[in-house]
C-alpha cells in the first residue's frame, strides 16, 4: 500500500525532470561535472558515523539511500540544480512524516510549498496536516532575518525537539547587491557557517543544508561549518536524476520505468557503485521511452 | 518673540547644523535660522564588546564623543538598558561611522539605531516640531503652538510659481539630450526669453523677484531643474551666482536617480532637486501629487514630520513608516537600523491558514443585474486599532489568557498596553472622520471643500499602506504574523456578514478584502440597502457603506483558467456613473486606441438598463470593433494615438531576445538619449517583423505622425481589448482575429491563483515604498 503510494510520489517527482531546462547537454553518467563545482577537498571534514535513526523510513529505496546521508551531529549537503533539490525535498518531507519525523525547517529562498507537500503526502497514503504539523519553519525575507533565524535556531531545536534540521538554501538571500551590501555578504555567511556549526554540536541532531550553488556559494561553510557526514549532488540526466554520495562515491540512478516495461538498467554492465532505482507508474513521458526501451 | 510658521527644516552646509525655515506671521517674510545640531546614533551590544568599542571611538577622529547613556532603544524592550552614545563631528560622517562600527561587530553583534533618519527629521523628532507647524520663536526657541495631531489647523499662506524650461530647438517630449542651449524660461505667468547668460540671470531675478514658497514644475527633477543648472555652467555661473532656493545649492541632485527591484518588478527612481529654503515639487515625481496636491501633502508632513519636499517624493509608506517613528520617539523607542524582526516559527500548517489573504467568494463570470455594492471603510484599520495588532503586543508575555486571539491562528493580543500600529493608526481614522464629517456641514466654501478632500485622499492612501506594509519584508515595526491575524479577523467578519446578509434577504455573489457584492434573494422585493448597511454596521460596529446598485455588472475572467478573479469587473451604477477594474482604461500605459475603443464600447453599454439589454448590445459592440479593424487596417489612424508603453526591464545590453523595447532602446541610443531600467519608453509599431531596430518602431520622442504602422500589431491588441471586455459573452481574441483575416499567436500568460493575484493587487498599493 504504502510503497505503491510511494511510487506514485516518485513518479510525479521524476515528472519533474521532464522540464527541458533541467535536462542536462548529456553525458555518461560516470561524469562527476554537475553544476556543484569540486568538493573542497581540504576542509571538508567528512567522517563515518552511524546513520540516524527515524529520519526517513527505510523503504522505499529511495529514502532507505537518502536516510544513510544522515548522521546525527553533522551536516549533510545537496548541491545542483535547485529545481531538482525543491522536489526531492518535498519528497523528503513526507518521507519525513511516514517515519513520524519532525522537522525543523529555516527556509531562505521563500520556496515552501505547502500546497505541493501536502499532494507528496497524499501520494504517500498520508493525509496533509500530520505531513504539515511535522515541519516546523520560519522563512527568513532578508539577509539580517536569516541571521537572527539562525541565531536562535538552537533554541527552538531545544523547545521543538525534531529529528532533523534543514536549512533550505540559506545564503540566497545574501546575493543582492541592492538589499545587501556586499561586504557585509562574507562575514555574515561565515558567522551563519559557525552558528550552523554550534547549532549541530550542541542538539546532536542531523543537519541538511541544500545549497544549490554548492560550497562556493556559501562562504565560511567548508571551513566554518559543521562536520559533514555527507554530500548529495542531483544532477539531471536523460533518464531520470542521478543522485551521487561523495562519501561513499554511491549513485543511486532513478530511473523511470511504464508498467510492464524491462528496465534499461537490466541489459547495463554491472557497476558496483551504482544502484538502480527504477519505478513503475503512470507515465506522463511513456511514448518516448517505450520505443527507446 | 515673533510668531508664524515653521516651514522647512534643511541640512545647513557646514555639516553641523540645520536650518529653520520660517514665516512671519505678521510680515509674511522668511526668516532664515541655523542651528547647530549634532544628533547621535545609538549602538546596542554586549556589555564588553560595547567597552572596547567606546574606547576605540576614542581614537577616530571623526568621532566627537562616544558615552553611555541609559535608555529603551528598542520597540521590543521592556526595561531601559545601558547602551552607546556616538555623536559624530559632522553629520555626514554619521553614516559613515555607523557602517564602521557595524563591521567591527561582523555586522552582528551591534544593534544601532536612528542611523538612517537625517538630521532635519531628527530635529523635528527632538524638538517636537514639524513642517507647517505654527510656532512662536525669540532668540534661544522655536515652539511649536499646537500639537501636529491637531485637527483644525490653520494654512499658512503660500505662494507658488510654475517654472517650466524649454530648449532650442526641440519639444519638452522630443529628442532632448539636454545640451542644447535653453530658448525660454516660464516663472509663473511671465516668460522670458534671451542670449542665454542674459536669460538666466533674469530668471534668477525673476525667482527673487516673486519670491514663491513653492516652485512647481512638472518633470523638473527630469528636464528644468537639471537643464538650468547644466546650462548655468555651461555660460559660466556657478552655485553661488546661480540658485532658484533661498540660498545657495549643489547643481547635483540631493539624491541620484536608481533604479531597484520590488515584488518581482523593475522600478525607476527620479533624481530629486530639492532647495533649500524654497519647496521645489515635480507634479510628474511625485506618486502622491494627483490625490493629494498640496493640501493633501501638508497633511502628511505634519504628522510625518517629513520636509514637503520629501512628502511630495515619497510612497504612502514611508509617510507611513513616518508616523510610526514619530509615535515610537514619543515613547522613548529609537528607530532600528537596517534589521527587524523575522517571522515566528510555526507549523506547516499553521503557515498554510495564515497564508490565506482576503477572498471569500470569487465573482461569477458573466453579467449581472440587481446588484448591491458594500464597503467597509478602512477595514483593516479598524481591525488592526480594535485588535490591538502591532508587532511588538502579538503574543506578547505579559498576557497569557487574552481577551482576543486571531480565528483559526490563535496569536494573542495584549490586553495591556497598546501597540505602536493602533497608536499611529487610530489618530489616522479619527482625523479622517472628522474631515469627512465636516464635509457633510452645510456653507462649505469651494476651497474648503477641496482642502478637507484632498486631506481625506491623503488619509486613505496612508490607511490603505498601513495593512500591507505589515507583511513587507524591509518594513521597521513590521512583522507577518500581525499581517497574517489582520487577514483572519477581515475573513472571520465577512464570514459573519454572509450569514447576516442572507437572513436580511441578501445573497453573496462576491466578496473580497473589504468589499462585497450581494443580490436580493427575491429580485422583484429587495431589501432596503441603506438600512441594510445600517444594521451591519451595528452588529459588527464598524462603518459598513452602501456603494451603490448596478443595472448591471461584468465579472470578468482570468484569461488562463476562465475562472472569475477578483477586482476585474466593470459595471454601471443606477446613478449612470461607471465602475472599471482593471482593464485597460484604467492602466496609464494602454494606447488611446484601445481607451478610444473601450470607452465607445462603455458608452454603448451605458444605455442598457438590465443584463438583458447588456446582452442585447453585444452584437453592435462587435461591430464597433470591426468599424475600428477597418479603419486601424486602412493605416490612416492618428499614430500618436497608437503609442505603446511598456517599462524597461533591464539594460540594452542584457537583452537576450530582439523586441520592440530593445529596437526601442536602440533607437534612444542612436539619438544619444538613455534609459534606465524601470523607466518607461512609448513607441510606435511600425512593423513587427522586422530585423532591424530602425524599422521596427519609432520611439515617441522621434515621431512626425506620418510613419507608416503594422496594422497587424494594433489589430491583435485590439482584439485583446475586445476579448478583455466581453469574454463573458464568448467573444474570443482568435475568433475576431480570424473575422478580422488574421491568425493569431498562441502565447498565453502563466497561470495565476485568485490569492496570489489578490497579493498581486496588494503589492501594486505597496510598490515604490521601498
Ligand atoms: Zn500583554
Amino acid at each position: 500500500m504504502v510503497s505503491r503510494g510511494a511510487a506514485a510520489a516518485l513518479a510525479s517527482f521524476h515528472s519533474a525532470w521532464s522540464i527541458p531546462d533541467l535536462v542536462p547537454a548529456s553525458g555518461p553518467a560516470s561524469t562527476p561535472a554537475g553544476p556543484v563545482g569540486p568538493v573542497p577537498r581540504v576542509p571538508v571534514r567528512i567522517r563515518r558515523r552511524l546513520p540516524a535513526r527515524q529520519v526517513l523510513p527505510t523503504t522505499p529505496a529511495l529514502f532507505g539511500w537518502l536516510g544513510k546521508r544522515f548522521a546525527p551531529g553533522e551536516a549533510t549537503v545537496w548541491a545542483g540544480a535547485s529545481s531538482a533539490i525543491d522536489r526531492l525535498l518535498e519528497l523528503l518531507y513526507a518521507g519525513s512524516a511516514l517515519a513520524k519525523g519532525r522537522i525543523s525547517l529555516l527556509e531562505g529562498a521563500n520556496r515552501f510549498n505547502p500546497y505541493r507537500i501536502a499532494e507528496q503526502g497524499q501520494a504517500l497514503g498520508l493525509e496533509p496536516t500530520p505531513v504539515l504539523e511535522g515541519i516546523h519553519l520560519a522563512r527568513a525575507f532578508t539577509a539580517y532575518q536569516l541571521v537572527a533565524l539562525v541565531d536562535g535556531w538552537s533554541a527552538e531545536a531545544r523547545r521543538r525537539r525534531p529529528t532533523l534540521l534543514i536549512g533550505h538554501e540559506l545564503p540566497a538571500l545574501f546575493d543582492n547587491p541592492e538589499e545587501l551590501p556586499p561586504e557585509e555578504r562574507e562575514p555574515l555567511l561565515r558567522h551563519v557557517s559557525e552558528q550552523l556549526a554550534e547549532l549541530v554540536e550542541g542538539t546532536g541532531l542531523p543537519l541538511l543544508l541544500t545549497v544549490s550553488g554548492g560550497f562556493a556559494a556559501f562562504p565560511g561553510l567548508a571551513e566554518l561549518g559543521p562536520r559533514f557526514s555527507d554530500l548529495v549532488r542531483l544532477i539531471p540526466r536523460p533518464a531520470g536524476v542521478e543522485l551521487g554520495s561523495a562519501r561513499e562515491g554511491r549513485r543511486l540512478l532513478m530511473v523511470h520505468r511504464a508498467p510492464g516495461q524491462r528496465g534499461l538498467e537490466e541489459f547495463a554492465p554491472p557497476d558496483a557503485t551504482q544502484e538502480v532505482n527504477p519505478w513503475a507508474a503512470p507515465l506522463p513521458l511513456t511514448g518516448r521511452h517505450s520505443r527507446n526501451g | 518673540m515673533a510668531e508664524g510658521w515653521l516651514f522647512d527644516v534643511t541640512e545647513g552646509r557646514d555639516g553641523t547644523s540645520v536650518v529653520l525655515w520660517l514665516k512671519d506671521g505678521a510680515r509674511g517674510t522668511i526668516t532664515r535660522r541655523a542651528e547647530p545640531f549634532l544628533p547621535p546614533f545609538w549602538v546596542d551590544g554586549a556589555r564588553t564588546d560595547l567597552t572596547d568599542l567606546a574606547r576605540e571611538l576614542e581614537k577616530d577622529p571623526r568621532v566627537a564623543e562616544a558615552t553611555f547613556q541609559v535608555l529603551r532603544p528598542s520597540l521590543y524592550d521592556r526595561r531601559p538598558r545601558r547602551v552607546l552614545s556616538v555623536v559624530t563631528r559632522r553629520n555626514p560622517d554619521r553614516r559613515r561611522v555607523a557602517t564602521t562600527i557595524d563591521a567591527r561587530g561582523g555586522y552582528t553583534r551591534f544593534h544601532l539605531y536612528d542611523v538612517d533618519l537625517t538630521p532635519p527629521h531628527l530635529y523635528h523628532l527632538e524638538h517636537q516640531l514639524y513642517p507647517f507647524a505654527p510656532v512662536r520663536w525669540d532668540a534661544d526657541t522655536v515652539a511649536a503652538l499646537e500639537p501636529a495631531e491637531t485637527i483644525d489647523y490653520a494654512l499658512p499662506p503660500i505662494r507658488a510659481a510654475e517654472l517650466e524650461v524649454n530648449l532650442q530647438g526641440c519639444r519638452r517630449d522630443g529628442l532632448v539630450r539636454g545640451t542644447e542651449s535653453i530658448s525660454t524660461v516660464r516663472v509663473g505667468n511671465v516668460i522670458l526669453e534671451g542670449p542665454e547668460e542674459a536669460l538666466l540671470r533674469t530668471v534668477r531675478e525673476e525667482v527673487v523677484r516673486q519670491d514663491p514658497d513653492v516652485l512647481l514644475t512638472e518633470d523638473g527633477d527630469g528636464a528644468d531643474i537639471p537643464w538650468l543648472y547644466r546650462r548655468a555652467q555651461a555660460v559660466g555661473f556657478n552655485e553661488t551666482t546661480f540658485f532658484l532656493g533661498r540660498e545657495p545649492a549643489r547643481f547635483q541632485p540631493s539624491r541620484a536617480a536608481f533604479s531597484y527591484q520590488t515584488y518581482g518588478t523593475i522600478r525607476h527612481r527620479e533624481a530629486a532637486f530639492v532647495l533649500p529654503g524654497r519647496f521645489h515639487l515635480d507634479t510628474g515625481n511625485s506618486f502622491l501629487w494627483g490625490d493629494a496636491e498640496l493640501p493633501g501633502l501638508i497633511e502628511a508632513a505634519r504628522l510625518s514630520r517629513l520636509s514637503l519636499q520629501t512628502v511630495a517624493r515619497q510612497s504612502p509608506g514611508t509617510c507611513f513608516t513616518a508616523m510610526e517613528m514619530a509615535h515610537a520617539r514619543e515613547e522613548g523607542v529609537h528607530i532600528p537600523w537596517k534589521k527587524n524582526r523575522p517571522e515566528a516559527w510555526k507549523s506547516g500548517r499553521k503557515l498554510l491558514d495564515g497564508d490565506r489573504g482576503g477572498v471569500i467568494f470569487l465573482p461569477p463570470v458573466g453579467v449581472h443585474d440587481h446588484v448591491d455594492e458594500f464597503d467597509f471603510a478602512s477595514l483593516y484599520p479598524h481591525i488592526m486599532v480594535r485588535q490591538n495588532l502591532s508587532a511588538e503586543t502579538l503574543d506578547c508575555r505579559c498576557c497569557p489568557n487574552p481577551r482576543r486571539r486571531a480565528p483559526g491562528l490563535g496569536y494573542r493580543s495584549c490586553d495591556r498596553r497598546v501597540g505602536l500600529i493602533p497608536r499611529t493608526l487610530e489618530p489616522l481614522l479619527v482625523r479622517r472622520l472628522a474631515y469627512k464629517a465636516r464635509l457633510r456641514r452645510p456653507g462649505l466654501s469651494p476651497l474648503e471643500r477641496e482642502i478637507l478632500q484632498r486631506r481625506v485622499k491623503m488619509l486613505k492612501w496612508i490607511l490603505v499602506t498601513a495593512f500591507g506594509y505589515q507583511g513587507y519584508r524591509n518594513a521597521r515595526f513590521g512583522r507577518i504574523e500581525c499581517h497574517e491575524s489582520i487577514n483572519a479577523y477581515a475573513r472571520e467578519l465577512l464570514a459573519g456578514l454572509l450569514h447576516s446578509a442572507e437572513r436580511s434577504g441578501y445573497r453573496v455573489i462576491h466578496g473580497i478584502v473589504d468589499s462585497l457584492w450581494v443580490r436580493p434573494l427575491d429580485p422583484t422585493h429587495p431589501p432596503d440597502p441603506e438600512r441594510f448597511a445600517e444594521t451591519m454596521s451595528r452588529e459588527f460596529d464598524l462603518p459598513l457603506g452602501y456603494e451603490g446598485r448596478y443595472r448591471w455588472i461584468v465579472f470578468l475572467p482570468a484569461v488562463t483558467h476562465g475562472l472569475g478573479v477578483p477586482n476585474r469587473y466593470y459595471g454601471l451604477y443606477s446613478t449612470g456613473e461607471f465602475k472599471l477594474r482593471g482593464i485597460g482604461s484604467r492602466r496609464h500605459d494602454t494606447p488611446v486606441v484601445l481607451r478610444r475603443f473601450e470607452g465607445e464600447l462603455l458608452q454603448l453599454f451605458g444605455r442598457a438598463r438590465t443584463a438583458d439589454e447588456f446582452r442585447a448590445s453585444v452584437p453592435r459592440a462587435l461591430a464597433r470593433a470591426d468599424a475600428f479593424a477597418e479603419q486601424i487596417r486602412e493605416g490612416t489612424w492618428p499614430r500618436e494615438e497608437l503609442l505603446i508603453s511598456r517599462r524597461i526591464v533591464q539594460e540594452l545590453g542584457a537583452y537576450v531576445t530582439f523586441s520592440d523595447s530593445v529596437a526601442a532602446l536602440r533607437q534612444l541610443a542612436h539619438h544619444g538619449i538613455a534609459r534606465a531600467p524601470g523607466e518607461t519608453i512609448r513607441y510606435l509599431v511600425a512593423d513587427r517583423t522586422a530585423r532591424s531596430w530602425r524599422d521596427r518602431v519609432v520611439v515617441a520622442e522621434a515621431l512626425r505622425g506620418d510613419e507608416p504602422y503594422d496594422p497587424g500589431a494594433y489589430l491583435e491588441l485590439l482584439a485583446r481589448s475586445a476579448e478583455t471586455l466581453l469574454a463573458p459573452m464568448g467573444v474570443r481574441r482568435e475568433a475576431l482575429l480570424a473575422r478580422w483575416g488574421l491568425s493569431s499567436d498562441k502565447e498565453r500568460g502563466p497561470y495565476r491563483s485568485p490569492e496570489s493575484l489578490v497579493q498581486r493587487r496588494l503589492d501594486e498599493t505597496m510598490e515604490g515604498i521601498a
